[in-house]
């Protein structure tokens, strides 16, 4: 049994109770007036700093060739095995010589740690600022070889987010 | 007067609560309201940590420790990063050591800041929920301006860090902290000596020094019961050795020592430490300097065994790793500092009202994904 | 009067969209937050993504008066019958959120211990990637419910035909 004795006597002052409750809403008053901290979402969307680890994209040189080699370091290296990718032989003449016929994540499974993009000796996976991607069904949430490309496309200039309206709300 | 027994009931807390801070069920038998005895039951959500860790390289280790306190993940990385350098006899530059006690305390400042809140919020007060929340969102901007996530960093490495500091870190470093220290007033003002809150947590939950070091509580919860004992401080890992800090331990301001106010106070005031340490630390940073450098190719520590202890914002985390010489851990053991303060939950919630108990676990400040590991 | 005007100017539904609209405004969630993604959710919850502006400010904690359960975090072979229950105890019409890596498909923890991915045992509406998502991501999952909300059908209620 724990000793149970009390050692706290209140005085008159506290007993009153108001002067207490008058001090924090003086606090509370005080940013009644202030600058709202609220990101209104939907409609200005937060710019996530570079190297925010969101969406995978696949890399692709200046004239449209895949920059991955299908060499599976990034699968080897992924924690959860959440990367597949089965080899082809390149249809490009010039370049490297084999290309990812499918190159599947499974975006439920990946925890974004990094692993891949730090992995790959080609710069082909890198991960990009997207980070609302939330969807209906699973199979939607399983990315391909072409979504992946098409994330490239959206991505590439770093301004998925800003074409909508700036946040000025973080301070950092 | 004297006292009247009555029937015992027995009650369950949990396992869906929200006070139980994630999924914890209490086994509560109670004579009408007072408590004869409380039961905690873990495992709701145990993954097999260590296990599966015999399972990864070394380096793939670092995504599981981060899961492990999801409030300090930080703190964890670095507590096995060390282990780990300590095994494998690695030196890392000066300027990792900097960035990643900056980082470290950051994140103790992050995690209190959590604690306080969510302490607050289990006693019945929402708006220092929603203050504390405000500036720690300040702090997982710096973290994600550093390695790109917000909670679960994957930051720390063996022999180095994965990112160095972005351009403007040290500058948005300092103007959070100018921020941050006038605010930590303000909290006291709307919290700490409001007087409903003092008649909640004041003489509540009363863990006497020798009761807390013979439960092997560390942390806060044991300097909130007057003793000064921090690993950083006692026993200084990394650089801390460096830095002029004080230690704060609870004085039995508001009732007796070691009860739920001064374990709510300790957090508070080693905030302000941390900011000390993190001044020093900002200032001192060396200028340049690279953090791949002693990042091994291959981790493959030689044979043998290494047991490190550092403090998380929760206490006493050490890592005991067995390696045989190849890439992964033959066995790899966490001793958890929210464990062994769960662990003395019964013995000081005995005697006190099933309010007081949501009391004293909020001010024990535990974490599940530890306890389960 | 152009068709435009009088859409612009003269109130006309039906009952259908009339409840869809008040049930999509007024979700009330309970958070089954057993780890990080719960952490992510209260984030969501505080004053920077402030998910009140949706109206799921009123969280729950007793199944019996909430209509959405926001899965968040992993859950362990202990734990399902737990969320089972929870799930039973919710009033129709429920809508589940499944958010995190954790939650949907066990994400980083492939061992013996943890169910690897909720909708095995009860439905899932809405999938959240990200370990933890942001709390934007949270908001996104949320207006992707609504708008799911938005198109129900009174007859997808209807009791199912019997025999008898």
């Amino acid at each position: 049994m724990a000793i149970i004795t009390k050692s706290y006597e209140p005085t008159f002052w506290d007993k009153l109770y108001f002067p207490a409750l008058f001090k924090g809403l003086m606090v509370t008053l005080r940013y009644f007036f202030k600058r709202k901290v609220t990101i209104q979402y939907p409609e200005e969307k937060y710019i996530p700093p570079d190297g925010y680890r969101g969406l995978h994209r696949l890399n692709k040189y200046s004239d449209g060739r895949i920059r991955c080699v299908a060499c599976e370091m990034c699968s080897a290296a992924c924690p959860v095995d959440c990367i597949h990718i089965i080899p082809g032989p390149s249809p490009w003449d010039e370049g490297k010589e084999r290309y990812p016929v499918r190159f599947d994540i499974d975006l439920l499974r990946c925890i974004f740690c990094g692993f891949c993009e730090m992995a790959c000796p080609e710069e082909a996976i890198e991960l990009t600022e997207i980070y609302d991607f939330s969807d209906l069904t699973r199979e939607n949430l399983l990315i391909d070889r072409d979504g992946l490309l098409e994330v490239y496309e959206l991505t590439k200039n770093k301004n998925y987010y800003s074409q909508t309206k700036k946040s000025e709300k973080s301070e950092t | 007067m004297g006292v009247v027994h009555g029937q015992e009931m027995v009650l369950n807390i949990g396992p869906q609560h929200p006070s139980t801070h994630g999924v914890l069920r209490l086994q509560v038998k109670t004579d009408g309201e007072i408590i004869s005895e409380i039961k905690p039951f873990i495992g709701y959500l145990h993954r097999c940590f260590e296990k599966h860790c015999e399972n990864v390289t070394y380096e793939q280790v670092i995504p599981f420790t981060d899961r492990c306190d999801y409030l300090a993940s930080m703190a964890n990385n670095f507590g096995y990063v060390v282990a780990m350098e300590e095994l494998m006899e690695i030196k890392v530059p000066e300027r990792v050591e900097y960035i990643r006690v900056i980082m470290a305390e950051l994140q103790r400042i992050a995690s209190h800041l959590l604690a306080l809140g969510t302490f607050g919020l289990d006693v019945g007060a929402f708006t220092p929920f929603l203050y504390m929340f405000r500036d720690r969102e300040r702090i997982l901007d710096m973290f994600e301006m550093t390695c790109g996530a917000r909670l679960l960093y994957n930051y720390m490495w063996v022999g180095g860090l994965s990112h160095d500091l972005p351009i403007g870190f040290v500058e948005s470093a300092f103007r959070f902290l100018d921020y941050f220290e006038p605010k930590i007033e303000e909290y006291n003002n709307i919290l700490t000596y409001n007087k409903i809150f003092i008649e909640r947590t004041a003489d509540v939950g009363v863990m006497p020094a020798d009761v807390a070091i013979s439960y092997g509580v560390s942390g806060p919860n044991l300097r909130g019961s007057g003793v000064k004992w921090d690993i950083r401080k006692d026993e200084p890992y990394s650089i801390y050795d460096r830095f002029d800090f004080d230690v704060p331990v609870g004085i039995g301001e508001k009732g007796n020592l070691g009860d739920c106010w001064d374990r709510f106070n300790v957090r508070l005031t080693e905030m302000g430490e941390s900011i000390k340490i993190l001044r020093q630390a900002l200032t001192q940073i060396p200028k340049n300097g690279d953090v791949h450098q002693t990042i091994p190719k291959k981790i493959r520590p030689p044979k043998g065994s290494i047991y490190k202890r550092t403090e998380t914002p929760r206490g006493d985390l050490g890592f005991y790793i067995i390696s045989d010489g190849s890439p992964i851990p033959n066995r790899l053991k966490m001793r958890s500092p929210a464990f062994t303060a769960l662990s003395v939950l019964d013995e000081i919630g005995r005697g006190w009202m099933l309010s007081d108990v949501i009391a004293i676990l909020g001010s024990l400040d535990i974490v599940l994904g530890e306890i389960d590991r | 009067m152009q068709h435009d005007d009088v859409k612009s100017n003269v109130l006309t539904t039906t009952l259908e969209s009339a409840i869809n609209w008040g049930r999509k405004n007024s979700l009330w969630p309970m958070p089954f937050g057993t780890a990080c993604c719960g952490i992510e959710f209260m984030a969501a919850l505080a004053a920077r993504t402030d998910i009140s502006r949706f109206g799921a400010e009123a969280i729950r904690f007793s199944p019996r008066q909430s209509d959405l359960l926001i899965v968040a975090g992993r859950i362990s072979i202990k734990m399902m019958p737990v969320l089972i229950r929870i799930y039973e105890q919710m009033p129709e019409p429920k809508w589940v959120i499944s958010m995190g890596a954790c939650a949907s498909s066990g994400g980083v923890f492939d061992t013996y211990s943890v169910i690897q991915g909720i909708d095995r045992f009860i439905p899932v509406d809405v999938y959240i990637p990200g370990c933890p998502p942001r709390p934007e991501g949270v908001v996104d999952g949320l207006i992707k419910l609504q708008e799911l909300v938005d198109k129900e059908k009174f007859s997808d209620y209807a009791p199912p035909a019997t025999n008898s």
